[in-house]
């Protein structure tokens, strides 16, 4: 039983990540070859194309975990990212795993991707700050070695990405699935428009976006997961005038997740007097189970 | 009070956290959003974690940690002294925080008085502008603790815990704005000092101002100064003193010799230097424990402060020893016993009662 709940997350997890077109390459639930001729076990192979800086494609490896909080502790993350670091180590170079997927000998494959998932969600609720600090606390190698970049995405993260697929989809739904992710020119890289959604933007606290309607206008969106009082906006003000996205000209839409009901209340209406542009406030969908298009 | 909500650019940010010495503030931010990056150097992940979009939370959490990770705390103080000897300056201070007769750019707290003590303890946050920094660190948010005692009939010592050399002065001009003429606020000020009573300041701080049960071992630093004391840092001519020199300079301590006959004192002396700042290094007699306290005359006017320049921790007999980091209470007592003799030997020397 155990054992078909977690294929099932596996499944679950996949489904969330190719929703934002990230590819599976070979099956899930696999075991691969190392460059030693042994096996690593992984639950699926994918590609994404990055398109912050340098426009490139990168090799990840996603493991799903499913979870109760009462069974988690902090030794088995910390050997899930020890054994996946090595995992990313033993398979880049392994002659046997290029010929099978031949794009593997023309990217990087330095990621891993943990998806953890918490299914007793409500108490996760009051258990999160500990996973935080057991997050915080993992010991990770300093070897003079190729460094790998392992990502963790729980409980927060994972409905922090369904909630933003919910609205893209909404959103698409209005507009002709015209939406883009946009990726600022940052280091003299030129802005870059992708429907692939990066690493760096799913752990980051806003995402840019943009669409052109139906009078051919640019439409800006920021989806955004900070708080929600009128620092936060300054600061998010600020963020868009550094990158170039504020524009007088432009109608700019801001999907809010957080709840703070009584404090957002009170300064709502001074939000828009902080943006040039002609601004819509959205609210995204703030989710404690996973979305019916997961399940 | 005013505050700018800078968002920094993405070289900004990397560079602000390259330069935060606690590698373990961004390996914890990092790793608390989700984010592993191994066999990595500070400046590759401090460039990985500046690609994020943040939100105004996480940004000043590193413009904390930054203005933290490149201060160090230092303790300087003075006495506030009136004829009236029924004068009180924790009522005075009380005056100014419910009239609000402090400045636009400050925000002082209530007293809270410490247990078991007649120690009154309060902190003040001020708005401090920085020329040339980088942007997002540059309309800094400064904080300090001071402490208050009545020493005396219409005496009151104040000390001052900060990480600026302007942190004292904001306090002083705001207990100025309520005392009256009779009242004079006495501080360590190097211009009291000439040439010669600088040399001998420094030099009976290495076998009186620090506790009793730690030994002095050697001088690791000293910086002498040309110039008037009235100049600004621009118009003097600063010489840090090499070790051969250090070496004599300790010799001469050690053995109880008057420093001002070592050679090297001499010739300074000529030249028209001052001692200025003097970093010694002590052992703890009966705990592994070494440190080095830097005494130093600094800013406008001079005034005398005390900082944990290095503090170091053996685990054994003839173990190596290792960099520790005091607790703050440990930290601020050391300071404040260091700071206190000197304040003894300060006004011996320029005969203040």
């Amino acid at each position: 039983m155990a054992e078909d709940q977690g294929d099932i997350w596996n499944d679950q997890a996949i489904n969330l990540l190719t929703k934002f077109q990230w590819v599976t390459l070979g099956d899930s639930n696999v075991d691969l070859p190392n460059d030693d001729g042994s096996k690593s076990g992984v639950d699926q192979l994918f590609t994404y194309t990055e398109s912050l800086r340098n426009p490139h494609t990168e090799g990840v490896i996603v493991e799903a975990k499913r979870y109760k909080t009462t069974s988690f502790s902090p030794s088995a993350l910390q050997g899930w990212i020890t054994t996946l670091d090595k995992k990313l180590n033993n398979l880049r170079t392994s002659e046997e795993l290029q010929g099978k997927f031949p794009v593997i000998a023309d990217i990087p494959l330095r990621t891993g991707v943990i998806v953890l998932w918490f299914h007793d969600a409500i108490a996760y609720q009051s258990y999160k700050a500990e996973v935080k600090s057991f997050m915080a606390n993992i010991k990770l190698g300093r070897k003079s070695q190729s460094s790998n970049k392992i990502y963790v995405l729980e409980n927060d993260a994972i409905l922090k990405l369904a909630s933003l697929h919910l609205s893209i989809k909404e959103l698409n739904s209005q507009i002709g699935d015209k939406f883009k992710f946009y990726y600022p020119s940052v280091d003299l890289h030129p802005a870059k428009r992708s429907t692939t959604l990066n690493l760096n933007y799913m752990m980051s606290q806003f995402i840019l976006g943009d669409f052109i309607d139906q009078n051919s206008v640019e439409n800006r969106v920021v989806f955004y997961f900070g708080g929600l009082n009128i620092e936060d906006f300054q600061r998010l003000r600020h963020a868009l005038v550094s990158y170039g996205y504020s524009d007088s000209d432009k109608p700019l839409i801001i999907y809010t997740y957080m709840r703070d009901d009584n404090e957002f209340r009170k300064v709502k209406t001074e939000i828009p007097k902080l943006f040039k542009e002609q601004l819509e406030l959205r609210e995204m969908e703030l989710l404690i189970h996973l979305p019916t298009f997961m399940r | 009070m005013a505050k700018v909500n800078i968002y920094p650019t993405n070289y900004e940010l990397k560079e602000v956290l390259s330069s935060i010495t606690n590698r373990g503030f961004l390996n914890e931010f990092a790793q608390q959003k989700g984010i592993f990056i191994t066999h990595v150097d500070t400046d590759t992940l401090a460039q990985e974690v500046s690609n994020l979009f943040l939100d105004n939370e996480d940004l000043e959490a590193i413009r904390k940690e930054s203005y933290q990770s490149n201060s160090n705390h230092a303790l300087s103080g003075f006495v506030v002294k009136s004829t009236d000897k029924k004068f009180d300056l924790k009522t005075n201070y009380q005056t100014i925080f419910d009239q609000a007769k402090f400045k636009f750019h400050q925000k002082p707290t209530q007293l809270v008085k410490i247990k078991d003590t007649n120690i009154y303890r309060g902190s003040i946050e001020y708005v401090k502008k920085k020329a040339g920094r980088i942007e997002f660190l540059q309309d800094e948010v400064s904080q300090f603790e001071f402490y208050m005692e009545e020493v005396g009939p219409g005496a009151w010592r104040v000390e001052v815990d900060g990480t600026r050399s302007t942190d004292s002065k904001e306090l002083r001009d705001l207990i100025d704005e309520v005392i009256t003429k009779d009242t004079e606020v006495l501080i360590l000020d190097q211009a009291l000092l000439n040439t010669e009573s600088s040399i001998l300041f420094f030099d009976r701080l290495a076998n009186e101002g620090m506790a009793a049960n730690y030994n002095f071992k050697t001088i690791t630093h000293l910086s002498i100064k040309r110039g008037s004391v009235d100049d600004n840092e621009d118009g003097e001519e600063t010489d840090v003193v090499n070790s051969e020199d250090l070496v004599g300079i300790t010799q001469a301590i050690l053995k109880g010799e008057n420093l001002r006959e070592n050679q090297f004192v001499k010739q300074s002396v000529k030249s028209g230097y001052r001692f200025n700042a003097m970093t010694y290094e002590f052992a703890h007699k009966t705990e592994p424990y070494h440190l080095e306290l830097k005494a130093e005359f600094k800013g406008r006017p001079k005034v005398f402060e005390v900082t944990i320049a290095n503090y170091q921790a053996g685990s054994g007999v003839g173990a190596a020893r290792e960099k520790a980091v005091p607790s703050a209470t440990q930290s601020r007592k050391i300071r404040s016993e260091f700071w206190n003799k000197s304040k003894v030997i300060f006004d011996e020397i320029i005969k203040r009662k």
